[in-house]
């Protein structure tokens, strides 16, 4: 029974120039207890699927999708209130620019302290003091060396790399069951992010948070998820648990993404031009039809016009007409 | 044979106060020595404060050095005027979004190093600014587009073409790679990489990320606390690495990403 799961959201968004699909038919499964990757390019829709998860949505999105699933409850179904009532409490959100998303005028101990749900079972007198106590926890248990010190702190004060730790602590306060991190080390230093990723496995494994991972990084994200699911201009590419992926792509832009990777094995291979994928990235007022893919894809043929369903082969998803693969499959299209 | 540009004990000192009556100094650069030739790569890399861009923004003239010598070519580099200097030296930034006048088109922007450093004539300077942007794998219609028209990558593009436009000698990429993603990036380096066979151009890359230093670089220095605590050719170092911090250095990269092969 997976975590979460999502089939076929569209987003649409409305623009002067006529609707804009930014999501078409993405399809995402999180199961529980799993570090899940997400990459995708700039651009690609990634921390609009976050926050169409989490709730946050723009007045101009059109949503719609024909299930999203969140712990057998459809998340279409609810209300305001009920999605309110999610966010923050079972899924909780890292913002990209940790020190950008604090408040600057309060301290770091202030707003930390207004994420932590007041204990009803103790009289009111003793709940500042337990609080404070749970903010000291918190905060040590994200790897922050003197709590008391960083509480009365401003946010300019920290550094990025502790901004992000308390960034972590503040979606932890209330014990998440899903926490997605979009870019937690963006423009952070190798030793910080190795930092933050450690941490973010640590709790991974004590205290059984699902982790959904954003990130543009394939070779760093690919050391610390199970599984992920490759994005491209608002389209699912391929999906599934990540030594396969990366042992044997079955998207041509799977493919493309690892060879785009320097590879260093080799020194007879030092200086050489790396394969790359012609052209850029279509911008969204000119997405082509079908597979976006599409115009770049080395395999493309007439049949990429119309948008590959995601198939299904063993534990791996893909949408591709053309799949790089070296068994025969059936060709089941995902109910 | 002389090297193209050849360092030679440059440090950098910021003043940061007085104790007493005593003049503080902050030094943020001990005196760093390396030799460049044409059509290598040299890598900087280090940790966040070791000075590496500083040392770059000294080699590009946008900061003064408190102690030490440049030879470019044999000759001293102090000697050149400023506009010598800059056409043989150019940086590209970090950044392509923000790094670029969001009221200029790319043509005018392409122009202006020419207009100020060379005495070209109107349609001359289209030409080169025309032949320059076909160099980077754009259109010559790219000259009329305003920055926020075209894509990341194609700004990227845009900032090595103005890196190019006065035929400069040294290359220097402060962290240009590091803001880009996967598939642009590999595509700019390619680009980068080309330019360098065809113009036998001399990088200096300054990066964190160790991966695409050791593909791109001939000689890699490594520098912590204003310091070169390494420097030796890029297969050397990655082989064997000798001071403890480059291989903590390693360390750290190998820790954050998959190995490979």
């Amino acid at each position: 029974m997976p975590l979460l799961d999502i089939r076929n959201l569209t987003i649409e968004l409305a623009t002067p120039h006529g609707p804009v699909r930014a999501l078409e038919r993405v399809s995402l499964t999180v199961n529980a207890g799993e570090v899940h990757g997400l990459i995708g390019e700039s651009g690609s829709g990634r921390s609009m699927l976050a926050r169409a998860i989490l709730g946050l949505y723009e007045p101009n999105w059109t949503i719609t999708a024909d299930r999203m699933m969140w712990d057998a409850q459809n998340l279409m179904d609810m209300n305001r209130q009920q999605r309110r009532s999610l966010m923050g409490e079972d899924i909780s959100m890292i913002f990209q620019d940790p020190s950008g998303s604090f408040d600057p005028a309060f301290t770091v101990g202030q707003q930390l302290l207004e994420a932590i749900p007041p204990n009803r079972k103790l009289p009111f007198w003793r709940r500042p003091q337990e609080r404070m106590y749970l903010a000291q926890k918190w905060l040590h248990k994200v790897g922050i060396k003197h709590p008391r010190k960083v509480l009365s702190s401003y946010p300019w004060e920290l550094s990025e790399g502790e901004c992000q730790k308390v960034m972590i602590a503040m979606a932890l306060a209330k014990q998440p069951r899903l926490l997605i991190a979009d870019e937690p080390t963006a423009s952070m230093e190798p030793s910080t992010q190795a930092q933050i990723y450690r941490l973010l496995t640590q709790l991974n494994q004590l205290q059984n948070v699902t982790i959904l991972l954003i990130s543009h990084e394939l070779d760093t994200l690919s050391n610390w998820c199970n599984r992920m699911t490759v994005l491209y201009c608002g389209q699912v590419m391929e999906s599934g648990p990540t030594a396969d992926l990366l042992e044997q792509p079955n998207h041509p832009y799977t493919k493309a993404l690892l060879d785009n990777m320097p590879d260093y094995t080799n020194p007879k291979i030092h200086k050489i031009l790396m394969p790359t994928l012609p052209g850029s990235v279509p911008a969204l007022q000119h997405l082509p039809i079908g597979c976006r893919l599409g115009p770049r894809c080395p395999e493309a043929r007439r049949k990429c016009v119309t948008q590959p369903l995601l198939s299904h082969y063993k534990d791996r998803y893909f949408a591709c007409h053309f799949p790089y693969q070296s068994e025969p499959i059936e060709d089941d299209p995902l109910a | 044979m002389t090297p193209l540009l050849k360092v030679k004990d440059l440090s950098k000192t910021y003043f940061t106060g007085y104790r007493g009556f005593k003049r503080q100094y902050a030094e943020v650069l001990k005196p760093v020595s390396f030799e460049l030739n044409a059509g290598e790569t040299l890598a900087i890399v280090g940790e966040a404060g070791s000075g590496k861009s500083t040392l770059a923004r000294i080699l590009v003239g946008a900061e003064y050095r408190s102690g030490g010598e440049i030879f470019y070519q044999g000759q001293e580099w102090d000697k050149k005027n400023l506009k010598q200097r800059c056409r043989l030296i150019r940086m590209i930034f970090q950044d392509p979004n923000t790094s670029m006048n969001p009221r200029l088109t790319i043509g005018e922007l392409l122009n202006e190093p020419l207009r100020f450093n060379t005495k070209l004539s109107r349609q001359e300077r289209h030409d080169l600014v025309a032949e320059t942007l076909r160099k980077v794998g754009l259109l010559p219609e790219h000259g009329d587009f305003y920055p926020n028209m075209i894509s990341e990558g194609q700004k990227q593009r845009v900032a090595v073409a103005r890196a190019l436009m006065l035929d400069p000698k040294i290359i220097i990429a402060d962290e240009a790679l590091s803001a880009l993603d996967l598939s642009v990036r590999a595509q700019i380096l390619n680009l980068l990489l080309k330019l360098q066979r065809e113009l036998g151009l001399a990088y200096i890359f300054v990066s964190h990320n160790l991966n695409v230093v050791r593909h791109v670089s001939d000689k890699v220095l490594v520098l912590h606390k204003g310091m070169i605590v390494e420097s030796a050719t890029t297969e050397e170092l990655f082989d064997n690495p000798q001071h403890e911090y480059t291989q903590r250095l390693l360390q750290e990269q190998a820790q954050l990403n998959r190995r490979r092969g």
